[in-house]
């Protein structure tokens, strides 16, 4: 296991590389290597055209497979109503020189897989995907192929061309640990963006080090052991997920599994961020991604931001002026 | 673009129709209770109406995005329109003319009572419905307008409101008791009203407990201030009054508001005298002499009747008859003409005492036989309507030493005359001869004082005393009392004994006032006298005597016995009449309560406040230097504040909802240390193992100190740092 210290450092690199290809969303950067850290995936909602397949593939190329065994850093799956599982998780066909079935792995066997439009196939499909994200692995004619440690998956939905898509209930969103809503780049990151076009057509500076498989899943298990959750810190969110379900706009809160999940991420990003401990600062920013997508709102109210920020607002007060107040136990 | 649905969200939820219901019906209740004194029934109804109107448009409005000002105009617009309108219906011709008299009475009402109602519960509603804290003045106003119903049986008068108390007395309940489920279920709905509020939780509802109480105080000072400390009611509380008149029977003894004191110049022949006995006091006595009257009894005469009118005796008319009995309250010291001299080695002794009058009597009246009253200021002018000194000439022989004295004072004068005349009636004279002659030895027939005594000694052995008598519609009531059934009351036996001594040639006269028994004294010096201590009774002249008491006291009575005075009562009064406002041990109920003047408020608020300043000085200081003191274990947490403080005191501060590192970036271009301060602390506080050493962390305060100084305006930093309170600002 490497120290935090090198773990951070995987982090930069990663970073570094896809601020370099990306523009102006270093929020969503952080998010996605957060994601990746905490051995999520992450649910990117955003119009076509800003940025997520260029994302994806960048954070695929940035991750050198240090194994023996070929897997692709990127892969992208287009979702479309007539696509078919097996189009997903493989098929196994014969081979008529050795007059053997093999199995082909479909394009989720890579590091990074780019699940395109994922509300606009079938459920069916869809639940391929989401078993292979659960479960990292895939069952094909019933043998199981494992899938790689490092499988990360970043689905992308658009927020408002709904006709003819199956949208994800809220069980299945649960599996993504975040979901992003992204927003339009500022004037200044759009402007950069068409200013520094012709240098990134030719992709990222080979100068910039890359990170290895190996290093990601070490840094993984480094933020795991290493990063401390304090017990207010524990307190905070159990509070905050109380709140929300307290909350009349709320008709179901988070469930207690996704505060589970929401620890690695906490302790991902502080990590990032160089700290070995986790503050109110990550909770606050992570509520939304995390909790966002696995509230159902009551009708009329669409915004879960507001209601996630209005519910743990005291909370967080609280617990900034506790700390404030008395000494660390 | 924000979609509409998520800016509505950001205002409350729409109260339910039950809630606007109740709402509705609290603040119509109150308008009605209001003003059902002063509207006409139309009036009554328009700001019932109004109200009701106004909740609901309030209740619309609270989620409108109506500036509240806009609103608060509009209702003074309003108000305005309701005044004007309501003026020009009333007062104006037009009016009467469109809609006749009555009318335009009603229309203008509920015009201009409708539309207030509606303006002010309009701006009321809207403005809680902004902020919370304004229900508290829709709860006070609802309160006070169903306190103001009720106020009418404040300071003890269970019979107000009358439709409440009288319904109560006619069901068998006690109103008193009615009254305190009222009021403690009023502060019962107030406090949950108050609890219920939406969001109101914790430190919300102790803000909104804390404004009701600083409204209640603030109303208090301005009522205490504008109006003067309420004063205690006239005899309040100990039943003081002299009783109240009775409609219709105009008892003798009754003397109704203030003028208890006719009663003695009305003492009747009466069928019926006794309906209740009157144990109100009207005045107190305080004996300043060692006085044993040599009766057992204290007399305290008032008036005196000595002139026949054919009918009894009553006041006399002339001016040289009854010299002796004031007509009137002096206005200095007087002394009483023809009142017997009194002194050492005489037979009468000089007594002084003050009399003070609970109720007002039309002429002064003291012990035995006045001789000099002087009038005193009252110590309590709300309970004592009158305080005079008084000296009397007191009998201090024993009253067998009388015997032997004439009555021949007035011999062959008009008023020798006047003091014999009776009812042309031989049988009073044939009665009188026939009780001397029967129990004098002849040796004493002939003396005053013997006959008197035989007289008095007579009546009492041969009548009964009883109030109710049935003698009063008789042409002579006393021939019908003597003859008779011999069943009556003091004014009866005073009649019988003054008619039986004039009978026998002695000069007799009525006197009247009050009597008690010496028992009645105790251990004090003080006699209370009651109403029913009134008393009338015989009197005749003797040659330098004076006039010498000859009370009958009948051996039977049909009437109960007397109950003895309180004798707290009496104690309290004597001390009140003494002045002393504490009544010797406690200060009487409702007495004036000694209410702080504004001023005396404002200076100790003031001195609590710079009390309050202070201490918070104190803790800023300790905060300034706790840094220094820390050990590693909180070193981190209090210089982080420190640091806080230093930069709240120049006005930066975190916002609420800011996580303490997004303000760390925030501030940075001000106050750079603050970012490793904020580390260091988050460090410690979230259980990092990796925290700033001691020293480097102190050095980083002082260093946020300076930076803060550093970047703020001199009268800023001078502000800031003198300011207690700015610590309450950082967070």
């Amino acid at each position: 296991m490497i120290d935090l210290a090198a773990a951070q450092h995987v982090a930069a690199r990663l970073r570094d590389r896809l601020t370099a290809a990306v523009k102006g969303r270093d929020d969503v950067i952080e998010l996605v290597l957060v994601a990746l850290l905490a051995d999520g995936h992450v649910l990117l909602e955003d119009y076509p055209g800003s940025g997520k397949t260029l994302l994806s593939k960048t954070l695929g190329e940035s991750i050198i497979d240090d194994g023996a065994d070929h897997i692709p850093g990127f892969r992208r799956i287009q979702f479309t109503p007539d696509l078919l599982p097996s189009d997903v998780t493989g098929v196994t066909v014969f081979d008529a020189t050795t007059s053997r079935f093999s199995f082909r792995a479909g394009p989720v066997f890579a590091h990074v897989v780019l699940a395109d439009e994922i509300n606009r196939t079938s459920p069916k499909v869809q639940a391929a995907l989401l078993e292979a994200m659960a479960e990292k692995q895939v069952t094909v004619d019933n043998t199981t192929w494992k899938l790689d440690e490092l499988f990360f998956v970043i689905a992308t939905q658009n927020p408002l061309d709904l006709a003819g898509t199956y949208p994800l209930p809220v069980a299945q969103l649960d599996r993504f640990l975040f979901k992003i809503r992204m927003h339009h780049v500022s004037r200044e990151a759009e402007l950069d963006v068409l200013l520094t076009a012709k240098e990134r057509r030719a992709g990222v500076p080979e100068a910039l080090p890359r990170a290895s498989r190996g290093e990601v899943v070490a840094a993984r298990q480094a933020c795991h052991e290493l990063v401390h959750v304090s017990r207010s810190v524990h307190e905070a969110l159990v509070d905050v997920a109380r709140a929300l379900r307290a909350d009349r706009r709320v008709l179901q809160g988070a469930s207690t599994r996704s505060l589970v999940m929401a620890l690695p991420a906490l302790q991902a990003r502080a990590m990032i961020r160089g700290r070995d401990y986790v503050t109110p600062d990550d909770v606050e920013a992570l509520l939304v991604p995390i909790f966002g997508h696995r509230l159902e709102l009551a009708p009329g109210v669409d915004d879960a931001g507001e209601v996630i920020h209005e519910g743990a607002m005291p909370v967080l007060e609280r617990l900034a002026r506790l700390s404030l107040e008395r000494a660390a136990g | 673009m924000i979609p509409p649905a998520a800016v509505e969200a950001k205002r409350p939820p729409p109260d339910s129709w039950l809630v606007v219901a109740l709402r509705g019906l609290a603040l119509g209740v109150a308008a009605f209770a209001l003003l059902v004194e002063v509207a006409l029934p139309a009036g009554l109804v328009g700001a019932v109406g109004g109200t009701l109107a106004a909740v609901a448009a309030a209740s619309s409005l609270a989620r409108s995005r109506v500036r509240l000002l806009a609103v608060w105009l509009a209702a003074a617009l309003a108000g305005a329109v309701a005044l004007l309108v309501g003026a020009w219906l009333v007062d104006g011709a037009a009016g009467a003319a469109l809609l006749g008299i009555r009318g335009a009475m009603s229309a203008g009402d509920a015009i201009r009572f409708g539309l207030l109602a509606f303006a002010l519960t309009l701006a009321l509603r809207t403005s809680s419905t902004r902020y919370e804290v304004v229900e508290v003045v829709e709860l006070v106003i609802v309160a006070l307008s169903l306190a103001g119903v009720m106020a009418a049986h404040r300071a003890g008068a269970l019979n107000h409101p009358r439709w409440l108390s009288d319904w109560a007395w006619t069901n068998g309940h006690d109103p008193q008791r009615i009254l305190l489920w009222l009021g403690a279920g009023t502060l019962v709905a107030l406090v949950l009203a108050l609890m219920r509020e939406r969001r109101g939780r914790g430190a919300r509802v102790l803000l909104h407990f804390a404004a009701a109480a600083l409204l209640a105080a603030l109303a208090a000072v301005f009522v205490v201030t504008v109006f003067g400390a309420p004063r205690p009611r006239r005899g309040e509380g100990l039943g003081l009054d002299g009783g109240r008149p009775e409609e219709g029977q105009g008892r003798p003894s009754a003397g109704g508001t203030g003028q208890a004191g006719n009663q003695l110049n009305q003492l009747e022949f009466k069928d019926d005298y006794s309906s209740k006995s009157q144990d109100s006091p009207v005045a107190v006595v305080i004996l300043h002499d060692d006085y044993s009257p040599p009766l057992g009894y204290y007399y305290f005469r008032q008036t005196a009747f000595s002139q026949y009118n054919g009918h009894r005796l009553v006041a006399t008319t002339r001016d040289d008859l009854d010299r002796d009995i004031l007509t009137d309250f002096p206005t200095g010291k007087t002394a009483i003409p023809e009142a017997p001299a009194a002194g050492a080695g005489r037979e009468r002794v000089p007594i002084h005492s003050t009399v003070a009058l609970l109720v007002d009597h039309v002429r002064p009246f003291g012990l035995e036989s006045p001789a000099e009253i002087t009038p005193k200021p009252s110590p309590d002018l709300s309970r004592f309507q009158r305080v005079y000194d008084v000296t009397s000439s007191a009998l201090a022989m024993p009253y067998e030493d009388l015997l032997g004295k004439h009555s021949s004072r007035w011999k062959a004068s008009p008023a020798q005359e006047a003091y014999t005349r009776l009812p042309d009636d031989p049988r009073y004279k044939q009665l009188a001869d026939k009780i001397i002659d029967e129990t004098l030895r002849p040796e004493w027939r002939d003396d005053p004082f013997a006959q008197a005594i035989a007289i008095s000694s007579w009546l009492g052995k041969n009548s009964v005393y009883s109030m109710k008598s049935q003698h009063a519609g008789a042409d002579d009531p006393t021939a019908d009392f003597l003859f008779g059934d011999r069943t009556g009351y003091c004014v009866h036996f005073a009649h019988a004994a003054a008619f039986l001594l004039r009978a026998r040639g002695l000069p007799a006269r009525i006197a009247a006032g009050y009597v008690a028994d010496e028992g009645r004294r105790g251990t004090g010096s003080t006699i209370m006298l009651r109403q029913k201590d009134a008393h009338a009774w015989a009197e005749l002249a003797l040659d330098g005597f004076g006039w010498i008491i000859v009370d009958v006291a009948p051996e039977r009575s049909l009437d109960p016995p007397d109950t003895p005075p309180d004798q707290d009562l009496q104690r309290i009064l004597g001390e009140l009449a003494r002045g002393d406002p504490r009544a010797g041990k406690m200060p009487p109920p409702g007495a004036s309560h000694a209410w702080p003047t504004l001023a005396q408020v404002l200076r100790r608020a003031a001195v609590g406040l710079l009390a309050l300043l202070a201490c918070c000085w104190l803790v800023k200081l300790w905060r300034i230097g706790a840094p220094s003191v820390a050990g590693p274990r909180s070193v981190h947490r209090v210089a982080y504040r420190a640091a806080l403080d230093r930069l709240a005191e120049v006005g930066m501060a975190r916002a609420r909802g800011e996580t303490r590192e997004r303000f760390a970036v925030r501030a940075a271009p001000f106050a750079p240390s603050l970012s490793p301060l904020t580390e260091a602390h988050l460090a410690r506080a979230f259980g990092s193992r990796r925290l700033a050493p001691v020293g480097e962390t102190r050095r980083l305060a002082r260093g946020a100190w300076s930076e803060a100084w550093a970047h703020a305006p001199w009268w800023r930093i001078l502000i800031g740092f003198a300011n207690p309170l700015s610590w309450l600002r950082s967070r």
